[in-house]
């Protein structure tokens, strides 16, 4: 036989009307691109068809068999038949089928209203059932740690939760159990699920079987009022809905958005709404008055910083200094910026709160260097100090994706990243000798060869002891084999912060620069918004001297912060799900945000209260201003303090959940992030006599910190791990902003009225 | 688990091109040795296999031939599918039973038996059919039971 010339494109009848659709289309897609509807329950346009649950079923001309739609592939002169009567009859037999076992709860079930299983029982059930046996009967719900619920009797196997595992997160957390009659999802032992994508199997389960654990019988989906916007929590900046209900925030959905996060969120941000109806809110200035923070009016509290800011502007320029950023919307940074810049006239700006001097941070301006798209089609990915999914979670999705269609990854860590399963390559070593790897890299087979290698330096990585050398080999490494370098650093809005120029101007300083001067009296007032330094500076010594040598310091906060605890005026700020306007994410892409919610009291927008002040200061401020950015200098990296490495170092890690400010006011979350601990490797767990979940005090020639061990080979031998973002504990106080490692001690604490081991 | 069924675990993820294929036979190096499957020995598995014991757990439990409880020092499964129940497999379970002086999955309390009634065992030829650990009983008599009990300590 001739060969055809191969065809790109097939055309087929579906319901009597011609459909042209590229080859390789499935009938349901095709179907679905004309609008003709066939019900589905397992297939999920993000997965591959899998052919489960047999919903889809439809009459194929010269077939003998109904045929399942969603796993056929449309071929040239194919007529379909979606709605003949033994396509109907297929429908409602298997929906009487799916029912014999299903509760019909609907009216006590949170899907009711949005679920699929509802919708097609109403359009193609048969509306009897000739099934009279007793239902599958389970205690329900079970509950599987302390956001997700499943109700057994409920689940109609299609499968579509486990596969999201497998698939899209990679983390393989729910899977089927036993067989036949018996079969159910869930974990072992109905143990609590471990992952950090769990809210989009709620999402995509097409029944009540999977709920969520903080939105359960809170409300009706007719009740709510979705409002579209961005997740602020991590810089990747996923689109949401917000859905509000009485001026409260319920629940937080993914907004499909191809270009960012497709259709998913981390669960970070599918349960980390609650902070924002928090009773702890700040409703009312704060001025100290008799050394107290007293509640004030606007009016005196605006004033009386007017008055300080003018009568520092008589002492002479720059005398001024601003932190922070990071909670802060695009508009509310570029009015912090102008408002300091402009009329309070100080270059010393900087919303790099957590960065040391000697790191590598600041010499580099954070974020990709491509689109998340682009990254998403590269073929090899080097982690190098990035713990991808405790950073940025939705960013590791595309990654994953990548790693199915072939892509390569490579992790250079102090730690075993969740994710090494996946990994070709994985390069360990303690953090204060990754450089090497880094440097060998170049002649690792796969990363030489390949055409589109993406290098993410993180946090870990550049703030470490090693940071200027790791960035220098990265940066050598990219030139070598033509790759791109992106600076996998920075959180929330940091990305606007110094997109909208809240970095030092010409003769400014950075932060670590501001906080060294106010400890020496540089400054006569010290402005904080959009970030809680007394936790996120990583040297624990360097907020305190800077807030003493400070005379007055002024922060907005949400929160009584540690910060706010010790300010001299406190403005209440509002949040941002609070506030129309917009974010950047960490490609630079501006997303929008919606205020969902008034907020509480009489707090205010940032940028309203810098245009409040700037009227006091006799400048009305228009909002067209141009802001004018300065380029971020690029500083020369100094040399890694050489010197002796003591046995026992202590890195401080990021971890998703943690119980910072916001976090740490939202139920589930709480749960998620449990106590603040440390891990320590099994070998320096047995020398120090350190039990598993016991409690440990760590030593440092600065502070102790006491915080629960976990004892697990998850860190290297020599290397305690201990995660920032718990603001009861106080980490950075273990160490001093410094070139070389940190020593620490690590003791059992015995508890109280016990005996020593 | 000891280093030897670790060996031979990392030997048999050698003989595939994907280690998850290896999982099957793994699982039976594991249960072999410690009697039944419990969390740490999946967990072990997982471990050696480098798979998610979420998976490995998963594939466990669709197997009949996986304990995932503790169970007797032997295993006995009656056949009780459509052939045997023809050849009269009712009267040799009920022998069993009482001999064992227990119900179908229960253990004796000397821990040396576990009783199972079971699916076809493939043996249909010669119903009713035993399967005693790994070997296979044809065409037992109810007065068979004994002696053939007595094979197993
Ligand atoms: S829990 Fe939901 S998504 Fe998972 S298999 Fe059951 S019905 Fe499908
Ligand atoms: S990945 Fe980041 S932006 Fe997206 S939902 Fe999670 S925390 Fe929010
Ligand atoms: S949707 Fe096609 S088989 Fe389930
Ligand atoms: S029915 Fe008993 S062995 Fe087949």
């Amino acid at each position: 036989m001739a060969a055809e010339a191969p065809r790109t494109a097939v055309t087929l009848m579906i319901d009597g009307r011609g459909i042209t659709v590229p080859k390789g289309t499935t009938v349901y897609q095709a179907a679905r691109s004309a609008g003709v509807d066939i019900p589905i329950f397992c297939y999920h346009d993000r997965m591959p068809p899998l052919g489960a649950c047999r919903m889809c079923l439809v009459e194929v001309q010269k077939m003998s068999k109904l045929q399942t739609a969603c796993t056929l592939e449309a071929s040239e002169g194919m007529v379909v038949s979606t709605t003949s009567p033994a396509v109907r009859a297929a429908q409602e037999s298997m929906l009487e089928l799916l029912l014999i076992n299903h509760p019909l709860d609907c009216p006590i079930c949170d899907k009711g209203g949005e679920c699929p299983l509802q919708d097609q029982a109403f359009r193609y059930g048969p509306g009897r059932s000739r099934f009279i046996e007793a239902k599958r009967d389970h205690a329900k719900p079970l509950s599987l740690g302390p956001v997700l619920a499943l109700d057994r009797e409920r689940c109609i196997l299609c499968w579509r939760c486990v596969r999201f595992g497998e698939i899209i997160a990679g983390d393989d957390a729910l899977k089927g159990f036993e067989r036949g009659f018996a079969s159910e999802v869930g974990t072992p032992r109905a143990l609590p699920v471990e992952s950090k994508f769990i809210g989009n199997t709620i999402a995509i389960c097409p029944v009540g079987a999977l709920t969520s654990r903080t939105y359960r019988f809170r409300a009706r989906p007719w009740d709510i009022d979705p409002v579209a916007s961005t997740c602020t929590y991590c810089g990747v900046g996923c689109s949401v809905w917000l859905d509000v209900r009485g001026g409260e925030i319920l629940r937080t959905r993914a907004r499909e958005e191809p270009e960012v996060n497709d259709a998913w969120l981390c669960d970070l941000g599918f349960f980390g709404h609650g902070y924002v109806a928090a009773g702890d809110r700040l409703t009312t200035p704060l001025v100290r008055r008799e050394g107290r923070l007293q509640e004030a009016s606007w009016d005196e509290a605006l004033d009386l910083v007017a008055e300080r800011l003018r009568a520092s502007a008589e002492r002479g320029p720059g005398r001024v200094a601003f932190l922070g950023g990071r909670r802060l919307s695009n508009e509310d940074a570029s009015a912090a910026a102008g408002f300091f810049r402009d009329v309070v006239g100080t270059p010393h700006l900087d919303h790099r709160v957590d960065a040391p001097p000697d790191g590598a941070s600041l010499g580099v301006s954070w974020g990709l260097r491509s689109s998340l798209e682009d990254l998403g089609r590269g073929d090899v990915f080097v982690l190098v100090g990035c713990d991808i999914t405790e950073e940025y979670p939705v960013l590791w999705l595309r990654i994953k994706a990548a790693i199915d269609r072939g892509a390569s990854l490579v992790i250079v860590h102090a730690k075993r990243l969740e994710i090494r399963r996946h990994a070709r390559r994985e390069l360990l070593d303690r953090h204060d000798r990754l450089a090497p790897l880094v440097a060998a890299l170049a002649a690792d087979e796969t990363v030489a060869s390949g055409e589109r290698v993406h290098v993410l330096l993180g946090r870990l990585a550049m703030d470490g002891p090693d940071g200027p050398n790791l960035l220098r080999s990265a940066d050598s490494l990219v030139r070598r084999v033509n790759g791109t370098l992106h600076i996998a650093r920075g959180r929330g809005n940091d990305f606007g912060a110094q997109r909208f120029g809240l970095l030092p101007g010409e003769g400014g300083m950075a932060a670590p620069g501001i906080l060294q001067g106010a400890a020496a009296g540089a400054f006569d007032l010290l402005y904080v918004a959009g970030s809680d330094p007394a936790t996120a500076v990583t040297d624990g010594a360097a907020w305190e001297s800077a807030r003493s040598g400070v005379g007055f310091l002024v922060v907005h906060e949400a929160f009584l912060s540690e910060t706010a605890q010790a300010a001299d005026v406190v403005l209440p700020a509002l949040v941002l799900p609070e506030k129309d306007g917009t974010v950047t994410n960490l490609e630079g892409r501006t997303l929008a945000l919606r205020a969902a919610v008034k907020g509480p009291g009489q707090a205010r927008a940032d940028r309203e209260i810098f245009d409040l002040l700037a009227a006091r200061m006799g400048v009305v401020r228009g909002h067209d201003t141009a802001t004018r950015i300065e380029p971020v200098a690029r500083i020369e990296p100094a040399a890694a303090g050489a010197g002796a490495s003591p046995s026992l170092i202590v890195v401080v890690a990021d971890r998703l959940f943690t119980q910072g400010s916001m976090a740490g006011r939202c139920r589930g979350l709480i749960e998620l992030a449990g106590t603040a601990h440390c891990l320590i490797h099994p070998a320096d767990a047995a020398r120090a006599g350190v039990t598993d979940l016991g409690l440990v005090e760590m030593v440092t020639e600065h502070a102790s910190v006491v915080v629960q061990a976990r004892v697990s080979d998850v860190t290297l031998p020599g290397q305690v791990l201990v995660h920032r973002g718990y603001d009861g504990v106080p980490v950075h106080a273990l160490a001093r902003w410094s070139p070389a490692p940190a020593g620490v001690e690590v003791r059992p604490v015995a508890p109280p009225g016990g005996e020593t081991p | 688990m000891t280093e030897a069924a670790r060996e031979e675990i990392r030997r048999l993820a050698g003989l595939y091109e994907h280690r998850q294929s290896a999982l099957i036979p793994a699982l039976f190096v594991a249960q072999q040795e410690a009697g039944y499957l419990s969390p740490a020995v999946l967990e072990s598995v997982a471990e050696v296999l480098e798979l998610p014991v979420t998976e490995v757990t998963s594939v466990a439990s669709f197997y009949g031939l996986f304990y995932l409880e503790p169970v007797g020092r032997h295993m006995v499964h009656v056949c009780t599918n459509l052939s045997c129940m023809l050849n009269g497999c009712q009267r040799l379970l009920s022998r069993m039973q009482e001999v064992m002086g227990i119900q179908p999955g229960e253990t004796t309390p000397d821990g040396r038996f576990s009783l199972r009634a079971a699916e076809c065992l493939g043996a249909c030829e010669e119903a009713p059919a035993v399967l005693v650990d790994e070997d296979r009983w044809a065409a037992v008599s109810p007065e068979g039971v004994e002696p053939m009990l007595e094979r197993y300590r």
